[in-house]
């Protein structure tokens, strides 16, 4: 108890110097918490006009104070890249813990705390005195539910709050591996945008593009991650809950820093790259994401050649270093490793069907359900190559399905075709699942795979396929939906096999 | 007692492709620091007089060897640390504090911190409390740092180059604060400079450091007594630097201009008096030097003056 009343004296002592800093952003903050809690208020009201509730300058206020959270940690961090001032702060009488511990209530204090408060005010404001919703990121869900829910209120405020810890806890991160204060900057976005944007990426590019999973399978809501990806969840529960753990994560992640922290001494302040480990992981995540984002784009060869070249170039700007031989082969060695371990890393999930995301279908029996196959463009297809993507659906709907798009379907198929069970389901999906996954495995083909766009925009090759999305009824009324891509002749043979099940409609 | 036992610190050479290898900053120092002393840390540039400082402060670790603080190892120690305050010599990182805050600042770290010594010696100086401190002088600014440092009411004070490059009338106003508040309540003072009028006159010990490694530390009394220059005249021939030695003296310096020869040698003035008798030299005087005479000789023996760069 005395060590924390002493660790928490230190943290005021250390908030205090950064008190003009600390009004900035609670003007920041106050002046967006103000609009926001008047518009959830006292704005417009109609059912569909969710702008009206929201005041965009005020979110836009909100966001600022948030993201500037890795100017705070380089205030409070300032004994790792200043020298003077690890001169005073490590002459202090402070053991490692209580100085790193010192730190990050001094962050608390300055900027997580008036965050959260700022944020949680027009959340309280616009739950308690309106029943207005706050939800201008959700809005598929207002019209899905149709009554007010006060978690649904809290979903900005988690997002909100995952997202400040998200960005603190990487800057944390970087400034105990960094040693200059520049580096610490580039390095908290870089790595937020790449830990963003990855796991987006592997599920968008690689479980969905090969494995045909477009909803978002459940561990992904467990990454460390701020992206959109939270946004495609099953239930406003799941969502919060997700946001909870984004937040613990981060905690822990602040607080495991200390193992690195606790290794320096002032001597590291200033020097470029202290922990040298953090690096080739920072580069080698940069790399991945780069490469996924962009090979399924554009031509390989300049990809990589632009990655090389990046990847050289970063080095000689972070150690400052004279060009040489030697030093240039040990790079493009890296680099080249790094590389091919991305290509095997989409070669597996080409080979494993998205990483097993073909065959992932949580159903749920839905009560007097129906199956429709809806042919769409598919017919064309068979006989046309000049067609490409034209969808063909494939929808399991109940008699409350919570698209409309799915209504008259369901009114024109017979009363027995409704009364199907969990098992007639799973049936259709190994169907669908069979013919999907009948494609050749190899690595060439796979680099074909790869290649498709641009072999389809050089007017050489066509790869001809019909693509086919298939709606899984899953919880809360929500659905699953996975798309595939069939060659003409699977497609056939397909559709014939799924006619033949007497349960299914075929329009 | 600040121990320091056979510390050897070496910093890493640089990684930025300049190629530099690993610098040799301390090669196995001891020293005993006794308690209620001045002591001075002297030294060539880069000699490691510094390095030596951040250890005993704690803002680097020990790589090899334990430096403690009344018996207590001062890396990561704050039961040690809070036993001893560190001024480096810069001021840049104060610059956004007031005097007021900068003293808030330290008391959330120091328990031991006085706000009645903070008040009277603000008092006594006259500092503005208010007022930033990127207005003020160089001086005020040590001037500020020395109050607080002294109100923070540790046992030992770690001065890095403080009193450099301030006017003589500044130096003696500072010198005098904590001379007066030393005496007061006994604490001990680390103060390191290249100024060796200064330390000869502030401090009652002294240590010398030349390329990381300890050439002397002693009472400056004793290390001033320890060398002497000797005026040798012998008209028969002028005394070399070989016939010095092999009377046992250890010949720093040798100088012959025509006849006489100026050596300056080591040893008491008895012990060397009586060894060169054995010269029949027609004229002996020996002459006392000051510390910053021992310090040029000091170095100059070890390859560090003009004559050696100029060969170099």
């Amino acid at each position: 108890m005395n060590r924390l009343r002493r660790v928490n004296r230190m943290a005021l002592g250390e908030a205090r110097t950064h008190g003009r800093a600390f009004a900035v952003l609670n003007i920041i903050l106050g002046i967006g918490c103000l609009l926001q809690t008047y518009q959830g208020l006292a704005g417009d009201r109609s059912f569909y006009n969710f702008d009206g509730r929201i005041s965009w300058i005020g979110i836009a206020l909100l966001c600022a104070g948030g993201l500037i959270g890795p100017t705070f940690v380089i205030g409070v961090f300032r004994e790792t890249h200043n020298r003077q001032q690890s001169d005073v702060v490590y002459s202090l009488p402070m053991s490692a813990g209580e100085r790193y511990a010192s730190r990050l209530m001094a962050l608390l204090y300055l900027h997580i705390l008036p965050c959260i408060i700022w944020a949680l005010i027009p959340a309280i404001a616009t739950s308690v005195g309106n029943e207005q919703l706050m939800t201008f990121y959700r809005l598929d869900f207002l019209v899905l539910t149709k009554y007010l829910r006060t978690e649904i209120i809290f979903q900005f405020f988690w997002f909100y709050v995952a997202g400040v810890l998200f960005f603190d806890a990487i800057a944390v991160v970087c400034a105990v591996c960094c040693g200059r204060r520049v580096e610490i900057r580039y390095f908290t976005y870089i790595t937020a945008v790449c830990l963003s944007a990855t796991p987006l990426l592997i599920r968008t590019k690689l479980m969905e593009q090969i494995g045909g999973q477009v909803t978002a399978p459940s561990w992904l809501f467990f990454v460390w991650t701020f992206s959109p990806i939270a946004w495609n969840t099953v239930s406003v529960t799941v969502f919060n809950v997700t946001m909870i753990v984004n937040c613990l994560i981060s905690i822990t992640v602040m607080s495991l820093a200390f193992l690195i922290y606790r290794r320096r001494d002032a001597g590291m302040a200033g020097r470029p790259i202290v922990s040298r480990v953090f690096f080739e992981i920072s580069i080698a995540v940069a790399l991945v994401t780069y490469y996924i984002l962009l090979t399924f784009e554009m031509w390989l060869v300049p990809v990589i050649a632009l990655g090389a070249v990046a990847y050289i170039a970063v080095h000689i700007v972070t150690f400052r270093g004279r060009l040489s031989v030697l030093r240039c082969i040990g790079w493009i060695f890296k680099f080249a490793v790094t590389t091919g371990a991305v290509i095997l890393l989409m070669w597996a999930a080409y080979a494993t069907d998205g990483f097993g995301a073909l065959h992932y279908v949580p159903i749920r029996n839905l009560n007097g359900a129906c199956v429709t196959v809806e042919r769409g463009s598919y017919w064309s297809a068979h006989v046309n190559t000049e067609y490409e993507g034209s969808i063909n659906a494939i929808a399991i709907a109940g008699p409350n399905p919570v698209s409309s798009y799915f209504k008259p379907a369901w009114d024109k198929s017979s009363e027995k075709a409704r009364a199907i069970n969990d098992e007639q389901i799973r049936q259709v999906a190994k169907v669908v699942q069979k013919y999907a996954s009948q494609r050749d495995k190899g690595f060439s083909a796979f680099w074909r795979f790869f290649s498709k766009n641009v072999e389809m925009s050089d007017g050489q090759e066509r790869d001809v396929y019909c693509q086919f999305r298939i709606f899984y009824p899953a919880a809360d009324d929500h659905l699953l939906i996975q798309e595939v891509r069939l060659t003409p002749d699977q497609a056939w043979e397909m559709m014939t096999e799924l006619s033949e099940l007497d349960f299914v409609h075929v329009q | 007692m600040i121990e320091i036992k056979n510390v050897t610190m070496e910093f890493a050479g640089r990684t930025d492709g300049n190629n530099s290898g690993p610098v040799l900053a301390l090669d196995d120092v001891s020293l005993q620091i006794p308690d209620g002393s001045v002591y001075g840390f002297v030294g060539s540039n880069g000699a490691g007089k510094s390095t030596l400082m951040r250890l005993m402060c704690g803002v680097y670790r020990t790589q090899q060897g334990s430096i403690t603080i009344d018996g207590e190892e001062v890396w990561d120690n704050p039961a040690a640390k809070r036993n001893i305050f560190f001024v480096n010599d810069e001021t840049v990182q104060f610059a956004d504090f007031t005097v007021k805050s900068l003293a808030k600042y330290f008391r959330s770290y120091y328990e031991t911190f006085s706000k009645d010594t903070f008040d009277r010696l603000v008092a006594t100086i006259g500092l503005p409390m208010d007022r930033k401190f990127s207005t003020f002088s160089k001086g005020m600014k040590r001037q500020a740092i020395a109050v607080v440092a002294l109100a923070c009411g540790t046992k030992y004070i770690v001065m890095d180059e403080a009193f450099d490059g301030l006017d003589p009338a500044m130096r003696k106003m500072i010198k005098d604060l904590i001379v007066d508040e030393m005496l007061d309540r006994g604490m001990t003072l680390i103060v390191s400079s290249h100024n060796l009028t200064e330390i000869s006159e502030l401090c009652d010990r002294a240590m010398l450091l030349h390329k990381g490694q300890m050439i002397f530390d002693d009472e400056i009394d004793k290390i001033r007594s320890g060398v002497s220059k000797a005026q040798i005249v012998r008209k028969s021939g002028a005394v070399t630097r070989g016939e010095i030695e092999s009377l046992g003296l250890t010949v720093l310096k040798h100088t012959v201009m025509g006849s006489v020869v100026q050596a300056v040698v080591k040893g008491t003035e008895e012990e060397i008096a009586g060894k060169l008798e054995g010269l029949s030299a027609d004229f002996v005087e020996l002459v006392p030097l000051t510390l910053e005479e021992v310090f040029v000789y000091e170095l100059e023996a070890r390859g560090y003056g003009y004559e050696s760069f100029a060969e170099s």
